[in-house]
């Protein structure tokens, strides 16, 4: 937690329904299972739902794209279940737009914007068949930021 | 044999008489050259050769068959003069047919040295006339030949064998080469085992049946000279029992010799037929191998998929890490360096304001104590004025509210070189690489797996079409075959004993009827088959050795001349030929290589053309229509065959490769002769004029 801000990160976040389904793709599951450590598609790319929200969380913040969340799904604590010792305040300071971090609702919404762009983003490639690449993405992601 | 002139009429392009080409050489050399563009007669002058020395020319299709020009054809000729709608044009020139001069006609002079070296001279003309006013096909035309050896006649019933006495049919498309149908000749480049006929038409060119035929001829001489022995023998009674036991015994020995050879062509069928299923059953070994690779494929299947579900976990665990970082580098080095620029700011501002204080206690201590301390020599007076006091008052209350000020900005920069070191612990771009290595690795074995599932399938497919109860009956013809040619072996290994013994038991008769009859007549026929059969045992193993010396000597020729002709010899070692003719080309490793460049098969195929036509003892005249179709340097090629000079060398061109121009610049002079072939200037009336020009 960054001692230059007045609030912290502990909060419950999610995703669009949609892009929601698209997170328990990549970490290999099926159906509405929440079990984190049950992964069923052995060529899915994550392990974790919580990895993957993570990634897509970055992704976002790195292209500097946010995507309206719409009709909400609940996933799980921020601080406790995808950040947890990463001090992503800093990173969000220093990356992200100045009212990311106005406010704790504020920051709420915008990691939130960033993780559903990230997932929306990760939802467009193939993924589950194998034929996903993840670097190749980051190299278009890396390309578009430049 | 060396052609001394050509006569044509009415046949191809030709129409009417005096189309002739005098196959003379001024020069002494043997080099000619045709030049013509394409329909001008080129062909149709090998054609008249052809059709001259053996009766027909053969023609392919559209659809590729071959079969032979028809003499006439009205249902085209009537009315069509391009035969554009017909796959084979007739031999009639087809304003003679619309002329109603239906008399084709051919003469060829040539001389040839025989068997005895005594040069001939043969005049042979080969007529068509039609047997009915209007004829419309072949059935209504009747085809003679006349043929003179040296001014005396050949009765018509031997003209062809003398012909072939020659040149055999069957060799003329090694001296008839069309360049642009060359590569039918490379079939001699892919002679396998198996190819008898090639083997057969080569050893012909090579003369060596004539060897077999000699061999043949001493053993029947051998044996007539035993016959007469015999006879004398009877016209003594002392002997006339031995020598009717002989005769007895060679009945019986040409019978049991009858069946011996009957037998063995029996087994030499079934064993043809024999090699015939296993052909076939060849097929089969492809199943068995088909098979044998699906389950070789299965097992790299299920090693690529081990080696997949690796890859994938790998870049799970990879994800699973901070791999993430490797996106925010270039913002975190942005990041990095604005707040080294703060840094900076901050230092500059603590530095002021250091500087600030001190000069603001310097005046309070001035304006407490009175004293002022000399800015040029540094010498303390007493006292300072009151303007100076008053002076001294304002710069310390301007130093307090610059002093606050950077206060101010010092608290708003907060503490850069913390954030700085913060960041830096997110320094990380090496996962990127891993993952690219990992994730190529995957499409890799992905796109292997795909590649021989592929595979599985079209071997699926092929073995479902495969016909089992077709393969085991070949497998019980074959059994059946073996068995039989067992049994037949064994009936002839029986007849070769008893005609073993017959011949032991003959040769001790013909011994004692030798020491029985001794006259001069009968030790002259003595003398006479111990030579012939000397002469009979010798070719049988100077036979081996001729062949090897031959297979040799055409590797060399064909060496040279492929290296020669070749653009970049330097590429190649030689030609290697087998036993049986096939033809293998060394690289400088002299390791066995393989052409497929057309050019250099052509000139592959035109190496060991030459090579056969030098190590040959028969000299021909050798067309090659067309040379340089995919030749690219056919100057290289005229260079060496008419340098030649082992018989009549005629190159005929269309302009693509040998360009009439240059060919007479360069050769002209060393040219037997040349000619342009062209049409006639009335361009209603495209047939073929011969101009001589060189």
């Amino acid at each position: 937690m960054n001692s230059d801000f007045d609030f912290d990160l502990n909060f419950q976040v999610g995703t669009s329904i949609n892009c929601h389904k698209i997170l328990k793709s990549l970490a290999g599951q099926a159906g509405d299972s929440e079990n984190e450590s049950e992964v069923i598609e052995e060529n899915a790319p994550f392990n974790k739902m919580s990895d993957a929200y993570l990634f897509a969380f970055i992704l976002g913040l790195t292209a500097g794209k946010k995507s309206d969340v719409g009709k909400r799904k609940n996933y799980a604590n921020f601080i406790q279940t995808v950040a947890k010792d990463i001090d992503i305040m800093t990173l969000m300071h220093h990356l992200g737009e100045k009212e990311d971090l106005e406010s704790k609702e504020a920051s709420l919404k915008a990691i939130e914007g960033y993780a559903t762009w990230g997932l929306e983003k990760l939802g467009k490639q193939r993924f589950g068949d194998g034929k996903i690449r993840i670097s190749d993405l980051l190299d278009d992601i890396l390309e578009e930021k430049n | 044999m060396r052609i001394k002139s050509l006569e044509l009429k009415n046949f191809g392009s030709y129409l009417g008489e005096g189309n002739r080409f005098d196959f003379d050489t001024k020069t002494g050399r043997d080099g000619y050259a045709i030049f013509g563009e394409i329909g001008r007669g080129k062909t149709s002058m090998i054609n008249g050769m052809i059709w001259g020395l053996y009766g027909h020319v053969s023609a392919q299709e559209v659809g590729g068959a071959s079969r032979n020009r028809p003499l006439i054809d009205a249902d085209t000729q009537k009315l069509d003069t391009s035969f554009k709608q017909k796959q084979i044009s007739p031999i009639l020139n087809t304003y003679a047919f619309q002329e109603e001069d239906y008399i084709i006609k051919v003469r060829i002079i040539f001389e040839n040295k025989g068997k005895d070296n005594k040069n001939r001279v043969y005049d042979l003309v080969r007529i068509s006339e039609n047997t009915v006013n209007h004829p419309q096909d072949d059935s209504h035309m009747k085809t003679t030949a006349h043929l003179t050896i040296d001014g005396v006649v050949v009765e018509a019933g031997r003209i062809q064998e003398k012909i072939n006495e020659v040149m055999h049919e069957d060799i003329s498309k090694f001296f008839f080469v069309e360049g642009d149908v060359i590569d039918n000749y490379c079939k001699l480049l892919y002679a396998k085992s198996g190819d008898h006929s090639i083997v057969e038409e080569v050893e012909i060119v090579l003369g060596l049946p004539a060897l077999d035929k000699s061999e043949e001829d001493f053993d029947w001489l051998h044996g007539e000279t035993e016959k007469k022995l015999v006879k004398a023998a009877k016209d003594q009674e002392k002997s006339r029992k031995d020598a009717k036991k002989v005769e007895k015994l060679d009945e019986k020995l040409l019978e049991s010799q009858t069946n011996y050879d009957t037998l063995t062509q029996q087994i030499e069928h079934g064993e043809d037929e024999i090699s015939r299923i296993e052909e076939q059953l060849s097929k089969d070994t492809n199943v068995a191998e088909a098979q044998q690779k699906k389950t070789m494929n299965g097992f790299y299947i299920n090693e690529k998929n081990v080696l997949l579900r690796s890859l994938y976990n790998d870049r799970r665990e990879l994800l699973s890490t901070n791999l993430w970082t490797c996106m925010i580098q270039r913002g975190l080095q942005s990041a990095i360096k604005m707040l080294e620029g703060k840094v900076i700011e901050l230092d500059s501002l603590i530095q002021d304001r250091a500087n600030e204080r001190s000069k603001l206690d310097d005046l309070n201590r001035a304006i407490v104590t009175g004293d002022h301390k000399c800015s040029q020599c540094g010498n303390t007076e007493d006292g300072i004025s009151q303007k100076e006091k008053e002076d001294y008052a304002r710069q310390i209350v301007n130093l307090k509210k610059s002093i606050e000020l950077k206060d101010d900005l010092i608290n708003s920069l907060g503490d850069p070189k913390t954030e700085q070191i913060h960041l830096m612990r997110f320094q990380d771009s090496a996962g990127h690489e891993r993952l690219n290595s990992i994730e190529h690795k995957i499409g890799a074995t992905i796109a292997d797996i795909s590649k021989l599932e592929k595979e599985n399938q079209k071997i699926e497919k092929e073995l479902e079409a495969h016909d089992v109860v077709a393969i085991a009956n070949l497998m019980e013809e074959k059994k059946s075959l073996t068995e039989l040619g067992g049994s037949l072996k064994s009936l002839r290994s029986d007849h070769k004993k008893r005609i073993d013994t017959w011949e032991e038991e003959k040769r001790k008769l013909m011994e004692k009827l030798e020491g029985s009859v001794d006259n001069v007549e009968v030790i002259e026929i003595k003398r006479n088959r111990d030579v012939y059969k000397w002469l009979s045992e010798k070719f049988k193993s100077a036979m081996v050795g001729f062949k090897e010396d031959a297979r040799t000597k055409v590797e060399l020729h064909a060496t040279d001349g492929f290296l020669k002709m070749v653009p970049e010899p330097e590429y190649y070692s030689g030609i290697k030929v087998d036993e049986k003719w096939g033809i293998v080309v060394l690289d400088r490793k002299k390791r066995p290589m393989t052409i497929t460049n057309p050019g250099h098969r052509q000139l592959l195929a035109l190496s060991v053309f030459n090579g056969l036509r030098k190590t040959s003892d028969l000299v021909f005249p050798t067309f090659f229509d067309n040379p340089g179709s995919n030749i690219s340097n056919i100057e290289k090629v005229a260079d060496y065959f008419w340098a030649d000079d082992i018989g009549q060398m005629v190159m005929l061109s269309h302009g693509g490769g040998l360009k009439e121009t240059e060919t007479m610049k360069t050769y002209g002079k060393k040219l037997a002769r040349a000619w342009r072939l062209s049409y006639s200037e009335n361009s209603d009336d495209p047939t073929t004029s011969i101009e001589v020009i060189a």
